[in-house]
């Protein structure tokens, strides 16, 4: 996978950034293994509702990582990664206000 | 007007085969396969309504019986909203204008563009498949509990049918928006964009940024229901709101999936047929990106009576205010247009007046249900539905008709009779109000929607919406006639028969296949109308 040639590159119609070499890629890739382990690992202790804000906080890197590295976002153009972040709005939208609802609710008993 | 000279056969000629049009990867074709699909869908989704219209006629349950009323209601809904109103004008006039408009040779994915269409049809069969088998009870909203766990209807096949076709949907929106961004002529800066392009580079990121979620939602029923998996169950730790939350996060930018680029259509029609300039036309692109944006923020408002918290209700129905602000902006745009116009009431522009007139009652009413306290009595009744149709039927399809025409000498080359055309728009009106405004009435006195049976007192009102919507049922056959006719026998059309501005009018009737012999240079704004 590393060894592309240059005149695959040249070739190539793609305008975006250069793809990430092997040493990039497995670098990432360990990075994740251990996050993965750190998340299993750490249902072993007890926290409390600590456990949920590290798992949570260990999955938010993980996609950090996918996201800069495995998708380029790090080299990509401004727009795309505009484009990206725009998703991650969005989303941080439906979550928000959902919650919004949620947080905020009270139970109402009948009037009888 | 060298460039309209025709040098090179049209697009309709470059092949006659079965395989030349379902293997096309030109926009052109492209668009007239969906308009197809599009028409059956249509025609099927007014059948049911029409059988829905009969049962409505006496208050007593006589032509259906409760359960097949729900399904008939279910299949209408599912069928206009995701097969018809959804791909309507993006579909077919978007995948057949944008190009032309911003002067590329075809659109950004042409391939992409022909999977799209493939899925549409594929989630359709899904649909139909679901109809034959039996149909599906749960309502258009697939609304919890009842959908994952009571309903023994096929829910499973309609919901795979809208999850499917809702890829068709992200796929057109992501070639709309690389089409914008990358394939526009040089010198078609942003705000010279013409604003149907404008509404279709919004409607294009709300397809990306919500139908992702609608897919989510779909399969997260399709968990819980197979394989109960808790999520909206609260006997298995779910939450049935979420399911609300979820479904109108994509449902309500949904409408204005279905109402933006009407407006987009609006504004070329307007503008053609005044011969003016567009008033304001930075405020009205502002307008239209702030809609999309704002449309994201307002679902909660379907969920006022359902047990949300009250002060989401309060958030929601602010937001919901405020997105009548830019919908105002445009309406009062439209109309400045208008002043000291060139009018000739052609058919195009009576479709257009006819939008602007019933987009403003249907919105002005969506005021009444934005209003907390209001909502409470209104909620479930005959107003919603008057409400909803108003924006939908008599805003979309009536933009949708009209951009047909205005733009039919474009796609076949033919022109259709005048005559005929301004009859059944003003027919079109007059039904439309006919069959919905009734219903406005019968949901301020309390009928509630979604029953086969109803109190006696408010037959009067549903006889008078039955009616209307016969009047509105034959104008609707009307234009399928009339412009079925113009492909033999209607005149043949000049490149520009309107005498009207933009690019697309620069190209033959109907153009070649890659629309323009040379790639225009833009040198100004569009409708240049006033220049001497």
């Amino acid at each position: 996978m590393s060894a592309r040639s240059p005149t695959h590159q040249t070739r190539s119609h793609r305008s975006g950034p250069v793809p990430p070499s092997l040493r990039s890629n497995l670098l990432v890739l360990a990075a994740l293994l251990v996050l993965l382990g750190l998340s299993a690992g750490s249902a072993l202790i007890p926290m409390g509702v600590f456990n949920e804000v590290a798992n949570l906080g260990i999955a938010a890197m993980k996609a950090l990582l996918v996201l800069v590295f495995f998708m380029r976002l790090k080299t990509d153009s401004p727009l795309l990664r505009l484009v990206a972040a725009a998703g991650f709005a969005w989303l941080a939208l439906l979550v928000a206000l959902s919650l919004a609802d949620l947080l905020s609710r009270q139970n109402l008993l009948p009037p009888w | 007007m060298s460039t309209a000279e025709r040098i090179a056969p049209s697009y309709l000629e470059e092949g006659f085969s079965l395989r030349s049009w379902l293997g096309t990867r030109d926009h052109k074709r492209i668009a007239i396969l969906y308009a197809l699909g599009i028409t059956f869908f249509f025609f099927l989704g007014g059948l049911a309504a029409a059988l829905i219209r009969l049962e409505l006629v006496t208050p007593a349950g006589d032509v259906l019986s409760a359960e097949t009323y729900n399904k008939v209601f279910t299949f209408h809904g599912v069928v206009m909203v995701w097969f018809f109103l959804i791909p309507s004008i993006p579909a077919t006039l978007g995948n057949f204008l944008l190009p032309l408009m911003i002067g590329a040779r075809d659109m950004a994915f042409p391939r992409l563009n022909l999977f799209s269409w493939y899925l549409y049809i594929v989630g359709g069969l899904f649909t139909i498949a679901c109809l034959l088998l039996g149909g599906v009870d749960t309502g258009w909203t697939f609304y919890t509990p009842f959908s994952t766990m009571f309903s023994n209807s096929n829910v499973m096949l309609a919901v795979v049918g809208v999850f499917v076709v809702g890829f068709s949907s992200i796929f057109t929106g992501l070639n709309f928006i690389v089409t914008i961004h990358t394939m526009r002529a040089p010198g078609m800066t942003w705000f010279r964009l013409p604003l149907f392009v404008w509404s279709m580079y919004a409607v294009a990121l709300v397809m990306m940024l919500a139908t992702p979620v609608l897919a989510m939602t779909l399969a997260l029923i399709a968990l819980e229901r197979l394989f109960g998996v808790g999520i909206f169950d609260p006997a298995l730790g779910g939450d049935p709101l979420l399911f609300q939350h979820f479904f109108w996060f994509y449902s309500h930018p949904a409408v204005y999936i279905m109402v933006l680029p009407a407006m987009g259509v609006v504004s070329e029609l307007i503008t053609a047929g005044v011969r003016r300039r567009i008033f304001g036309y930075k405020f009205m692109v502002w307008a239209i990106v702030g809609i999309a944006v704002v449309g994201f923020l307002v679902w909660g408002h379907h969920m006022f009576v359902s047990g949300q918290s009250m002060y989401a209700g309060i958030i929601f129905s602010i937001l919901s205010f405020i997105i009548a602000v830019p919908s105002a902006i445009k309406v009062f745009n439209w109309t400045a247009t208008l002043y000291k116009g060139d009018i000739s009431f052609t058919a195009p522009l009576l479709y257009a007046l006819g939008f602007v007139g019933l987009f403003m009652l249907g919105g002005l009413t969506g005021l009444f249900l934005a209003a907390t306290a209001l909502d409470v009595s209104l909620t479930d009744t005959y107003f919603v539905v008057a409400h909803f149709h108003y924006i939908m039927v008599g805003g979309s399809v009536m933009a949708y008709l009209g951009g047909i025409h205005y733009w039919w000498p474009k796609i076949t080359g033919r022109l259709y009779s005048e005559a005929w055309a301004r009859f059944a728009a003003i027919l079109m009106f007059f039904g439309f109000n006919l069959t919905f405004f009734p219903q406005y009435v019968l949901g301020w006195e309390g009928m509630p929607r979604r029953y086969h049976e109803y109190l006696p007192q408010y037959q009067v009102l549903n006889v008078l919406s039955s009616a209307g919507a016969t009047i509105l049922a034959v104008s609707y056959l009307l234009p399928l006639g009339y412009l079925l006719w113009s492909l033999r026998h209607g005149a043949r059309a000049g490149a520009n028969p309107w005498n009207a501005q933009g690019l697309e009018w620069t190209t033959p009737s109907p153009p070649t296949l890659h629309n323009f012999e040379e790639t225009p240079q833009v040198t100004g704004g569009p409708y240049a109308y006033e220049q001497p």
